[in-house]
């Protein structure tokens, strides 16, 4: 993607729109991670949806992180030296463990066909559950450590990321559960995190006018009146008023995806068109241009081919479980 | 084994999901191959990096050289901030492979290293050892690290040339040294178009050049030499051209691009010959008002000025706007309200300013108290760290023998010693008492009359009285008007600076070089006066100034020498020179004509303009030259309007018998040269310079040669250079101050000056030892530095005493006083001793010499005019000429940048921007062809259409529209030198200036106090081409 610069050269966009893909799949695997710990290890159930949902979604995260680097190889140098004092190494030691943190998980369960946990999964859910939140804690600090955006670098961007990316979680989470004809659990963490977000967002923008100011210059309205709208009002709403219409559930989870990616889109990207070496605004990004479809579409593909093979893979170790046992 | 429905619809899905994400993600597929196989394979950190030029042991900090590589500290010239640099060389190969900042210097640093630091601690202090690199940070700019491509471009000049075609057809063929020599001092028929009068016959320091007008000086002012700005070799130039040969027309880089902030601030600062100026003390200030300048942006020092300016953003408290037509990166939109762009009309910034100064006198809102003490003494017991003559009377009857000067003693008391004579008047405060400005405070205003000696009373006002009245003779409303600026922004930029006390600054620079740019840039200095900022931490600084270099220094005498002589006459553009002490004044007054307008103006009280000079000694007025010698100055290019002037005179030998050039490249104006001398570029080349501003303690920047010259060498081993051009012709001459006995030293000897090194090296001995000796080096910081490769020089040229000493510095890259020396408590250690000029009595008694009327001697606000007062509005109607053409800097360009192929890599075009308000109405888009036409020419490029521009402004990046510099095919003897197109690519704002149409002989417009180019304003219009 080349942004037109009035002042200087053109060059690459220093975030690209991988780095929206990827902040909402890990914020989303983060969010339903969060939700299958607190599920098994509060409600003692196996919470199947959430860990598929959040082992799918954090799998699915790897290659847009991978594609926003700008050379994808250089993610080699991360594990080449230490660097402590850098949020991104400890992300890059992080990601990686909790991703295979949650495909343990999934074999485990695939192999076990006990409702109850074995003291092994139950050590390695609490260990997921950590991770889940050093995920939440290292994508919203590295962001937020970036002075040169000041919409970033405010308190309130953090929270509202890591709340969004909690409702998102849960919202998949329900998605998936419908989808496969299961009521699993999320309503409430949706609800309550919807509602939390919102109030989060308003007082993060409503509070400073200065920083009303640049999110109303540097992002669209429209995409921040979606997140309000489609991805918070409308899927607290429909979960707290229907109870287990299939159709609903299902709308209301996906409103809750794609209202955390309509937040990411507008803050990660709007936010960017700011330049930082000139005083100029870069070209709006546009939605409908061969990377961001390539972005929509590769990041979707690579989820839904994660989420049937990692679906199927279960199933068919659990019959083979299940035929060993009665056998 | 059953296959069902949901099996079929799962496993389509994952095929599509499959193929939707191969789609999605192969070029990151791509990406990932490519780094790791080919060439950005990610194999270490530093992948394709060159081998660092050493590595640090990170537990003990011990820097180990690389034996290949040699980093040395020098000076940089990608632009005129002149930064300290570290030059990384391959041994070898003798290339420069990097450049990067020198920590020792406090242009490239902040704060820089402790002058002891050793060397080798130096590099260590660079490294990731204890996090010290990022704080001592230092680092050259990218047009710095562009300059590289200077020194191995191939379309130097590396031997000498003599033109072979016509002026400007771009023939020529390579010459000896010898010849060049024996020609130029010689002459002869050397083009066969007839004899050319050598340098040698030019010099009469006897005979006046012209009998009738005898003020104009001897012959040997027909020889003008037209050098580059203060790039640290001037002084070489200036001993061969004034103080050996006697031509009185040599002067730097001057009036081309800033000569109306510098006279300016000279008349506030009360010293018009040398013209200082101020800076803000950007480290401390609260509030800073940018008026037609862009620190961070442009500007000098620019690298420095951006590292102070992020620097502040980020301190809180700090606020400050820009007032500029265009917007650039000196506002920042991440800090919010803290920084603000002002949007003007180009040229008014006078009338802004001036709004200004009336709402703070009518809120008295200055400083009184400063104000109020009219001498040092005062300022002293008040507790102030400057004083001002706002308390002083002015003869205020302009038509008054004494008009405009400042009631003195000497006027009211016959008898009094000369001292006491010259003491200014003001009023006691409180008694009202005529008093003589001393240690006691004075009223702030006052107009009334007095009785001098002789009986006569006068009218008279103290100086603040009258800035009141230039400030009150428009209401905000009209100066809004004239702006463009709304008038409570107006307001609000009175209030802001005038709420910090004495930690607001206000500063200007190019923005202001149009026809009102004198008054502009005055007022907009005046500021500073009206809080008493001067010499205040958190105010402004006039700078620590410079070790003695070349000076009469504590080793040398290098601006002394037996037969010196002392240069007399008229300037060639009529600079610093009353009209009405010329012989063609007196004529016309004998004859009882009006001596007004004369042919062309004359600036009395400015200082000698190079930039004028080649139009006006080919007009002939107020003489002809008979020979010309440029050295890197490319007044064709940078002087607005001047191309179009001066291309069909130019190339006629009988208006300009001998041109003579010397430069490492072929440029607008050498293009017409007849000889072209080669020269080195800054890496290989002597000299010493120092910060143009902004640095508040003392700063000399050494240049050497940290790489062999590529210039070819004459069988003594000597270069071919500036620096020896002029020792041999001086010496071929028989001038004084060169040869064997030309240089004293502090006991009367004389030593000689035979190669470059003989001066720039006796200069270093004079830094080393002005204001207490710098220790001695030893060995291994020779060796670190790479000073080792001329050891044998300084052994050879210095005293044993000094050359160790000398080697110490040039380790260093120079001398720097350390910066805890900044301030003394709340002051600035080194300070200003002038008082604050409210009133200048130098321009305020002076005529112009188009109308004959006295200039005001205080800021005031005139619209931008032409020579003879006309407004250029009023010339050139704005329903006609809409738009106002301004020129902008870039961080990446300068004048001297062009072909230069990593900054063409970057951006190799530039385009001519106009607010979308303006380009609406056109109908015009980014990318549109369109082309501008101004009274003087017209140029087609690209539209830019951008918000970030005031409306009815054109902006114009600098540094582009190259006609040379590498555009253009030459051929030497059967090689043809290639231009390249990118060379030459985009446009050059300075081709719509015009000559001013209301004199008689041609100048290029310029401001009519002090003669300042007009490359700002122009009127213009646009077609849109496509």
């Amino acid at each position: 993607m080349s942004a037109v610069d009035l002042m200087s050269f053109d060059h690459e966009i220093a975030w690209r729109p991988w780095a929206v893909a990827y902040f909402l799949l890990i914020g989303t695997a983060a969010g339903a991670g969060l939700l299958m710990v607190c599920t098994r290890l509060l409600l003692k159930q196996a919470a199947q949806g959430a860990l598929v949902v959040a082992a799918s979604f954090a799998l699915a995260s790897g290659l847009p992180l991978l594609a926003d680097l700008h050379q994808p190889a250089r993610f080699l140098h991360f594990y080449m030296g230490t660097s402590t004092s850098s949020i991104m190494w400890w992300g890059s030691w992080i990601l990686p463990l909790f991703i295979a943190s949650l495909l343990l998980l999934a074999l485990l369960r695939g192999m076990r066909m006990e409702q109850e946990l074995s003291g092994l999964e139950q050590m390695l859910t609490a260990v997921s559950g950590l991770l889940a939140l050093c995920i939440l804690g290292y994508t919203a600090g590295e962001m937020h450590a970036v002075a040169a955006r000041p919409l970033w670098a405010s308190i309130g961007f953090p929270i509202t990321l890591t709340l969004s990316a909690l409702m998102s979680g849960a919202g998949a989470t329900i998605a998936y559960d419908h989808l496969r004809g299961v009521s699993g659990p999320g309503r409430g963490m949706l609800v309550i995190s919807g509602a939390v977000t919102l109030i989060a967002f308003g007082i993060w923008l409503l509070n400073d006018p200065d920083l009303s100011r640049v999110a109303a210059d540097q992002a669209p309205v429209t995409i921040y009146l979606v997140f309000i709208g489609a991805g918070l009002v409308y899927p607290m709403l429909m979960i707290a008023i229907t109870k287990s219409n299939c159709l609903l559930s299902v709308s209301s989870g996906v409103a809750a995806v794609l209202g955390a990616l309509a937040f990411r889109w507008a803050t990660f990207m709007g936010a960017q068109l700011t330049s930082k070496t000139e005083t100029a605004m870069y070209d709006e990004i546009h939605l409908d241009t061969h990377e961001v479809l390539q972005v929509f579409l590769g990041s979707a593909g690579m989820l839904v081919l994660c989420l049937i093979v990692l679906s199927v893979f279960l199933r068919v170790l659990a019959n083979r479980t299940n035929a060993q046992t009665q056998a | 084994m059953t296959i069902s429905r949901r099996d079929i619809l799962q496993g389509a899905t994952a095929l599509g999901a499959a193929s939707a994400a191969v789609w999605g993600f192969a070029e990151t597929g791509k990406g990932f191959y490519k780094g790791l196989v080919n060439e950005a394979k990610a194999t270490g950190i530093s992948a394709g990096a060159l081998p660092p030029e050493y590595k640090v042991d990170p537990e003990t900090g011990e820097a180990v050289l690389n034996p290949d590589q040699r980093v040395s500290y020098t000076m940089c010239m990608g632009c005129t901030s002149v930064c300290g640099i570290r030059v990384r060389v391959d041994k070898a190969s003798n290339d420069i492979l990097r450049v990067a900042g020198n920590p020792y210097s406090p242009l490239s640093t902040n704060p820089h290293l402790p002058y002891d630091t050793p060397v080798k601690d130096a590099l260590t202090r660079l490294s990731a050892y204890e996090e010290a690199g990022l704080v001592g940070r230092s680092t050259a700019c990218g047009r710095g690290n562009a300059a590289i491509a200077k020194q191995a471009s191939k379309e130097r000049i590396l031997k000498p040339l003599k033109r072979v075609g016509k002026r400007g057809s771009g023939q020529w063929k390579e010459i000896s040294w010898d010849q060049l020599i024996e020609e130029t001092v010689e002459g002869g028929d050397l083009f066969g178009e007839g004899h050319v009068e050598g340098l040698r016959a030019i010099r009469d320091l006897k005979t006046p050049l012209d009998p009738e007008n005898p003020e104009f000086g001897p012959k040997a002012n027909q020889l003008v030499v037209i050098p580059p700005f203060k790039n640290g070799r001037l002084m070489i130039a200036a001993r061969f051209a004034k103080m050996a040969y006697g031509t009185r027309n040599f002067v730097g880089h001057r009036s081309y691009c800033g000569l109306s902030m510098r006279a300016g601030y000279a008349a506030m600062m009360d010293n018009l010959k040398k013209q200082p100026h101020l800076k803000p003390d950007y480290r401390h200030a609260k509030y800073m008002l940018f008026v037609g300048t862009a620190p961070g942006n442009a500007g000098n020092p620019y690298k420095l000025q951006g590292t102070l300016m992020g620097a502040a953003r980020d301190r809180e408290g700090v606020k400050y706007a820009v007032v500029d037509p265009v917007l650039t990166n000196a506002q920042n939109h991440a800090f919010g309200s803290s920084n603000s762009w002002v949007p003007i009309r180009p040229g008014t910034d006078g009338a802004l300013v001036m709004g200004m100064i009336r709402w703070i006198l009518e809120n008295e809102r200055f400083d009184a108290k400063f104000l109020s003490q009219p001498s040092p003494a005062a300022a002293k017991a008040a507790g102030e760290a400057s004083w001002s003559n706002a308390t002083h009377l002015v003869i205020d009857d302009p038509e008054h023998l004494l008009g405009g000067r400042f009631l003195r003693q000497g006027m009211l008391v016959e008898g009094l010693e000369e001292a006491a004579q010259k003491t200014p008047i003001c009023l006691a405060k409180g008694s009202g008492e005529l008093i003589p400005a001393a240690g006691s405070e004075a009223e702030l205003f006052h107009e009334g009359t007095v009785t001098l000696a002789d009986g006569t009373t006068v009218p008279v006002a103290t100086s603040l009285s009258l800035l009141r009245r230039e400030a009150t003779r428009k209401t905000l409303a009209e100066y809004s008007a004239d702006c463009g600026v709304p008038e409570e922004r107006i307001v609000s930029l009175a209030q802001d600076f005038t709420s910090v006390g004495k930690q607001a600054a206000a500063d200007c620079h190019g923005g202001t070089m149009h026809t009102s740019g004198f008054y502009t840039a005055y007022a907009i200095v005046m500021l500073n006066t009206l809080v008493g900022n001067l010499n205040v931490k958190g105010g402004t600084t006039a700078g620590g100034g410079r070790f003695k270099d070349v000076k009469k220094g504590p080793r040398y005498n290098l601006l002394g020498f037996p037969g010196k002589v002392k240069v007399k006459g008229v300037d060639a553009a009529r600079g610093g020179f009353s009209y009405e002490k010329t012989s063609e004044f007196k004529r016309l007054v004998a004859a009882r004509k009006n001596p007004y307008p004369a042919k062309a103006p004359w600036h009395a009280f400015t200082q000698p303009m190079g930039a004028q000079w080649l139009l006006s000694i080919l007009e002939g007025y107020p003489y002809h030259a008979k020979a010309v010698i440029t050295w890197s100055s490319n007044p064709v290019y940078g002087v607005a309007g001047l191309d179009a002037a001066i291309k069909e005179k130019i190339v006629d030998p009988k208006i300009l018998p001998l041109f003579i050039s010397i430069d490492p490249f072929i440029n607008e104006t050498s293009r017409y040269a007849d000889y072209i001398v080669p020269d080195r570029v800054f890496y290989e080349a002597w000299g010493w310079a120092s910060a143009w501003g902004g640095v508040p303690t003392r700063i000399s920047t050494a240049r050497w040669p940290v790489v062999e010259p590529k210039t070819a060498q004459m069988p003594d081993s000597r270069y071919m250079d500036m620096d020896n051009y002029f020792i041999d012709v001086a010496k071929r001459m028989g001038l004084p101050g060169f040869g064997d006995k030309a240089i004293p030293d502090s006991d009367g000897n004389l030593h000689p000056l035979h190669r470059p090194e003989d001066f720039w090296l006796r200069a270093g001995a004079n830094v080393a030892f002005d204001g207490g000796a710098v220790p001695e080096s030893n060995d291994e910081d020779m060796i670190v530095s790479g000073v080792e490769t001329i050891r044998s020089l300084l052994e050879k040229t210095l005293k044993p005493e000094e050359w160790r000493r000398v080697a110490y510095v040039y380790n260093r890259g120079g001398r720097y006083e350390d910066a805890k020396d900044t301030y003394r408590g709340e002051v600035f250690a080194r300070s200003y001793k002038k008082g604050m000029q409210i009133w200048n009595e130098t321009v305020g008694s002076t005529r112009d010499s188009m109308t004959g009327e006295k200039f005001v001697g205080c800021p005031t606000w005139k619209a931008p005019s032409l020579a003879n007062g006309q407004p250029v509005d009023d010339r050139y109607p704005q329903v006609e000429w809409p738009f106002r053409v301004v020129s902008t800097k870039s961080q990446m360009r300068s004048s001297s940048t062009g072909g230069n192929p990593y900054l063409d890599d970057l951006k190799f075009s530039n385009a001519i921007a106009l607010n979308s308000e303006d380009a609406e109405k056109l109908s015009i888009k980014t990318g549109d062809w369109i082309a501008v036409e101004s009274p003087g020419g017209r140029i087609t490029g690209q539209a830019l259409v951008r918000k970030g521009i005031a409306t009815g402004t054109i902006g114009i990046e600098h540094g582009y529209g190259h006609k040379e510099m590498g555009a253009r095919n030459h051929k030497i003897g059967n090689v043809v030198l290639e231009g390249l197109s990118t060379a030459g690519a985009g446009i050059n704002s300075n081709d719509l200036g015009y000559a001013d149409p209301t004199c008689e002989k041609a100048v290029v417009l310029a401001d009519p106090v002090v003669g300042s180019i007009a490359r700002q304003a122009l009127p213009a219009k646009i077609t849109r081409l496509t």
